[in-house]
């Protein structure tokens, strides 16, 4: 039975306005950010809700999809129900300078810590002030000293006293003392001493010895002297600095009485104050070099960097859980870092230094990250599953991190960690994630599948007018018509390649939608009409098709050789697509093939050069399969037949080609002509039925454009699967030219369906025995296989006698 | 009271014995020195009364940095002076250099405190540490510098280790002292270095109505002068009044009048100790050049 070609109403499903109640957008209600995300939404919602180690979520879809706003929609929910996280400051480590650390505070009260101690500083630089340099602490701190070297001076006074009684004096030297004896108040002269009566002399000379010994005794104690008058130096200026800043400090503590951990540490700060003023304020007032009054030294001390809060994190003001869009995550900007400052040509840094990252801006929230980006960044994607992995914010260098630096720095202690991390990203990257890291999985338990099409239904067409009112308001274009909207969602179904379905990325329609805003405003229209879309698409494919009209211009001078009309063996017109930035486009290619006497195998010459791709000679495989065992089952196949796509110089691949060149091959091995006016497309199994391939309407558009310039015969079309009836949705001139009997496209399930259409002759049934009748295509196919296979046997026959004969 | 006499110092001698006491010493004679354009006279004794002592042999040297007792004898002792006067010299010889003074370094043996004395007197100006005390205490003065005080007929000027003299220039005067006059007149002469600063006159009149009378005389004495006079009433019986008024004044040196009750020679100590600063004591007429 003859196939009729396809209708025109089966070539574009179109959209009807009077399935619409309203006029334009403008009366539409809002609607929503995407349609058709039911699964992608259930997933955010519940990984939002979730709120437990793990449960972090990749949001999978492509760009232009509205992943960003719907994510943004829930985080708002999400975060609005959430607490508002605590403050995150880092304060010095009064033990280890070395190991910052973190404490935390309830929101806004970080700031309000950090005011209460700038202040406290200044508060305290005039209480000690005036303590250290009242009269009263200098008398005490004189007092202290006289005594100690009173006990001192006492002893050696009273030594030189009972000496000078017992005439013998203290003389200073160089390096210490002598005792000499004395007579007269004059050191008596070895010769004057000789002449002493001798009992004197013993007396002296005996005193002398005794009042040595005596004095080495008490130089000895100088030392533990001078170590008892420090301490109690320290212990007055302990009292003195305890005393000056009890008031102040008691303000402080007292208004952060409910927070423990701050009243901790400003204890901590108040007894190391205490500390340096006992150690510093002791060298003015024992050192004997020491200048000036302890008073002078207090800006050092109360140093804002020693004393201060850096407050890492302020939630003052904070409505909710904080929402973070990180968009350049990289490995520092992620978990933060420790800056240095160039001083005296060194490098220097402390607590004050350390910045925050974005997980401890998200910390108690929700962090948005987008995949790519982040596996973009350098160790970037290491850090953050470090910690999440530790639940926990350790601040280190990238080389420290990985172990390649070891200079002295701080290593601030780690902030307890607890996010939610929404990744963002396109499925390659999805998929990649889960195949080679085994942690992906762990730490992100939660996948938000975005679908790339949905349901051309009623339901979903009325939401995606919806959506269009939305984008409209949100672009603030002029509304749109319903035609319009009409022309918008057939595009739509087009873009999704497929009749029954709609595109779900939005980027290109909000694109369109930009661009019919222009020309409708440039005729000075109040709404988007039809023309204003159809001069929106048009422009587009103008813009983008000066690849495809290059080639089409080859073709029709014919440099490129494609034949629109007449017949011939083993050439056939093959249909490819070709993608040029965002555009894709059919391009017919001729498609030969040459058989002669041989073993049975089929030269894919594509695949010979490797031009060829792996789903290509998976094609040609499955076209020799079916040729052997449809028309070889009894005897050797016996020939040898080459395959190629002609004036092709890229790589060829996908398997929409072997129908094509299945009938280039049967067409050569019958030595029946082909018809040339038809293009031919789909992929072929091995019984001979004929499946579906992608990108059918540019394929058929493709075609259609080279016999137009040359001139629509009525004889010309393109053979598709009838599987791919579905995914019409042709260009309207197209239509046109069908609707008017210029054009045809078959649409068929067999390879002996097309046979007959290209070869006019019928492809011929088998009998019980697998014999075709006479006169089919496919009896000349098995004839003239059967002749190869005789051939084939003769010539060995032959070689055989000539072997034995030699 | 006697009429305003101009000063100017000749020649100033500085006490030298290597310790830090003495280079502060040596730091403010040289300056002055150079502000006054006049020879600096560095003296170091050799204790003859020390080498006398090394001749025993029962007499053995105490030491600060020692744990036991160290022999001594006349040659090691000798060594130890010349180490100590190589020391004080080359400080000394730095110091000239570096203020462009004209110097004279002398090397004497003989008994400090009289050497001293007596260089003072062919002096205008001694300069002297104040150590040589028994003691580790930096506030008590030395024997050979309370000798050098009591018995020295010019103005002497004590410093300690890490003190500078320095402006602005506080004077005691005492309408009881009759040194209180050349007091004046020498403040005068150091207050001039800077004309910008002031000179702080710390007065006591004999009561409160003659204050105003007590303060004219000064203002007289002092004539029409480049310097901004401040006076300030004090009591000189109390060196706790002295001394804090001078440090609320930042006295850079304070220069006292012999004859004042609070700076009486047994006081002075008191004073020195008390006021952490470098303090001139003036006594008897100055000298005219």
């Amino acid at each position: 039975m003859p196939i009729s070609p396809l209708g025109p109403e089966a070539l574009y499903r179109t959209c009807r306005p009077e399935d619409f109640g309203f006029a334009s957008t403008a009366e539409l209600p809002a609607g929503p950010e995407v349609i058709g995300q039911g699964r992608a939404e259930d997933a955010i919602k519940f990984g939002i809700g979730m709120w437990r180690k793990g449960y972090n979520v990749y949001v999978v879809g492509a760009a232009g999809m509205g992943r960003r706003a719907l994510v943004h929609r829930y985080l708002e929910e999400g975060a609005a129900e959430r607490p508002v996280p605590n403050d995150w400051c880092y304060v010095n480590c009064f033990d280890d300078e070395t190991t910052p650390r973190a404490i935390s505070l309830p929101p806004g009260r970080g700031a309000e810590l950090r005011d209460g101690m700038d202040r406290l500083m200044d508060d305290l630089g005039a209480a000690l002030h005036a303590a250290f340099e009242s009269e009263e602490y200098q008398q005490r701190r004189q007092v202290v000293q006289e005594s100690g070297r009173e006990r001192e001076e006492t002893a050696l006074q009273e030594l030189q006293e009972r000496a000078r009684k017992e005439s013998i004096a203290v003389m200073r030297t160089p390096n210490g003392f002598a005792f000499a004896p004395l007579k007269d108040g004059e050191v008596l002269s070895p010769k004057d001493f000789q002449a002493i009566p001798e009992e004197d002399q013993q007396r002296m000379q005996q005193a002398v010895q005794t009042f040595q010994e005596e004095l080495q005794r008490i130089l000895r104690l100088l030392p533990k002297r001078l170590r008892e008058l420090r301490e109690e130096l320290r212990k007055l200026n302990r009292e003195v600095a305890e005393y000056a800043m009890a008031d102040a400090v008691g303000q402080l503590t007292e208004r952060f009485k409910d927070v423990p951990v701050a009243v901790e540490w400003i204890e901590a700060a108040r007894a190391d104050l205490v500390a340096q003023i006992e150690s510093v304020f002791l060298e003015s007032a024992a050192g004997e070099e020491g200048q000036g009054t302890p008073g002078a030294k207090l800006p050092d001390l109360l140093d804002d960097r020693r004393y201060g809060v850096n407050v890492l994190v302020d939630h003052a003001g904070t409505e909710g859980a904080p929402i973070v869009y990180e968009d350049n995550p990289h490995y520092q900007g992620l978990v933060g870092e420790v800056e240095q400052i160039a001083q005296m040509g060194t490098l220097v840094t402390d607590f004050n230094l350390i910045k925050a990252g974005a997980l401890h801006r998200a910390n108690g929230g929700f962090l948005v990250i987008e995949a790519r980006k982040l596996l973009q960044q350098t160790f970037a994607w290491d850090g953050l599953k470090r910690a999440l992995s530790a639940a926990e914010i350790r601040i280190e260098s990238a080389g420290k991190a990985l172990g390649l630096m070891a200079t002295v720095s701080l290593e601030p202690e780690p902030i307890p960690l607890d996010v939610k991390v929404i990744l963002v990203g396109e499925p390659e990257l999805y998929y990649m994630l889960q195949a080679y890291d085994p942690d992906f999985a762990e730490l992100f338990k939660v996948t938000a599948d975005f679908d790339d099409r949905v349901v051309r239904d009623r339901d979903n067409t009325l939401k995606f007018a919806e959506l269009l009112g939305s984008l409209a308001r949100r672009e603030e274009t002029l509304p749109l018509d319903t035609a319009s909207v009409c022309r918008v969602i057939e595009h739509s179904a087009r873009l999704a390649g497929d009749a029954e379905r709609l595109s779900t990325h939005l980027q290109p329609i909000t694109d369109l939608l930009r661009e019919a805003d222009f020309w409708a405003r440039e005729d000075g229209s109040d709404l988007i009409r039809l023309e204003h879309i159809q001069r929106a698409i048009d422009a587009q494919i103008r813009r983008t098709d000066r690849i495809r009209e290059r080639i089409q211009e080859e073709i029709l001078r014919g440099t490129i050789r494609v034949e629109t009309s007449g017949s011939a063996v083993g050439q056939i017109n093959g249909l490819a697509v070709l993608q040029v930035g965002g555009f894709s486009f059919g391009k017919p290619n001729r498609i030969s093939a040459r058989v002669w006497v041989g073993k049975g195998e089929v030269i894919d010459i594509e695949r010979e050069v490797e031009l060829g791709g792996p789903l290509h000679s998976k094609g040609m495989m499955i076209l020799s399969g079916f040729l052997g065992a449809r028309y070889a089952r009894e005897y050797l196949l016996s020939l040898s037949a080459s395959l190629v796509f002609e004036q092709s110089y890229g790589g060829v691949d996908g398997d929409s080609a072997s129908s094509a060149e299945l009938y280039a091959l049967l067409s050569a091995i019958a030595e029946v002509p082909i018809r040339q006016d038809f293009a031919v497309t789909g992929s072929v199994d091995q019984m001979g039925r004929v499946q579906p391939i992608g990108g059918v309407n540019e394929k058929i558009e493709g075609f259609f454009d080279i016999c137009a310039a040359r001139g629509l015969t009525g004889h010309q079309g393109v053979l598709i699967p009838d599987t791919n009836i579905q995914h019409l949705m042709l260009r309207a001139d197209v239509v046109q030219a069908v609707r008017d009997g210029r054009f045809s496209i078959f649409a068929v399930d067999h390879i002996d369906r097309g046979i007959e259409i290209l070869t006019g002759l019928p492809a011929g049934e088998p009998d019980e025995r697998g014999d075709f009748p006479e006169g089919t295509f496919n009896r000349r196919v098995t004839d003239r296989l059967s002749r190869l296979t005789e051939r084939r046997q003769a010539f060995h026959r032959r070689a055989d006698l000539e072997e034995r004969h030699d | 009271m006697t009429e305003s006499t101009p000063v100017h110092f000749r020649r100033i001698v500085v006490a030298l014995d290597g310790s830090g006491h003495s280079e502060a010493a040596l730091e403010a004679a040289a300056r002055l020195a150079a502000v006054f354009d006049a020879e600096l006279l560095g003296m170091y004794v050799e204790d003859a009364a020390a080498l006398q002592v090394a001749e025993f042999d029962f007499t053995f040297e105490a030491s600060r940095f020692s744990t036991s007792l160290s022999e001594i004898s006349v040659s090691s002792l000798r060594r130890e002076f010349r180490v100590q006067e190589q020391r004080a010299r080359r400080a000394f010889e730095w110091a000239a250099r570096h203020h462009r003074v004209r110097s004279r370094f002398d090397l004497v043996s003989g008994s400090v405190a009289d050497e001293l004395v007596r260089a003072a007197d062919a002096a205008d100006l001694i300069t002297v540490g104040q150590s040589g005390s028994l003691s580790s205490s930096r506030h008590k003065i030395g024997t050979t510098a309370r000798t050098v005080v009591a018995r020295a007929s010019g103005p002497v000027l004590v410093l300690r280790r890490g003190l500078r003299f320095d402006l602005p220039v506080v004077v005691l005067y005492d309408y009881d002292a009759e040194d209180s006059g050349a007091a004046l007149d020498i403040g005068r002469a150091l207050a001039r270095q800077d004309r910008l600063t002031p000179l702080v006159v710390l007065v006591e009149a004999p009561s409160a109505s003659e204050w105003a009378t007590t303060e004219r005389k000064v203002l007289e004495r002092l004539g029409p002068e480049a310097n901004q006079i401040e006076t300030e009433r004090v009591r000189c019986d109390s060196t706790d009044d002295v001394v804090s008024k001078a440090h609320r004044r930042r006295a850079g040196v304070l220069v006292v009048p012999a004859g004042s009750r609070g700076v009486q020679a047994e006081r002075l100590a008191d004073l020195v100790s008390a006021s952490d600063m470098p303090v001139m004591l003036v006594r008897g007429p100055v000298r005219v050049p």
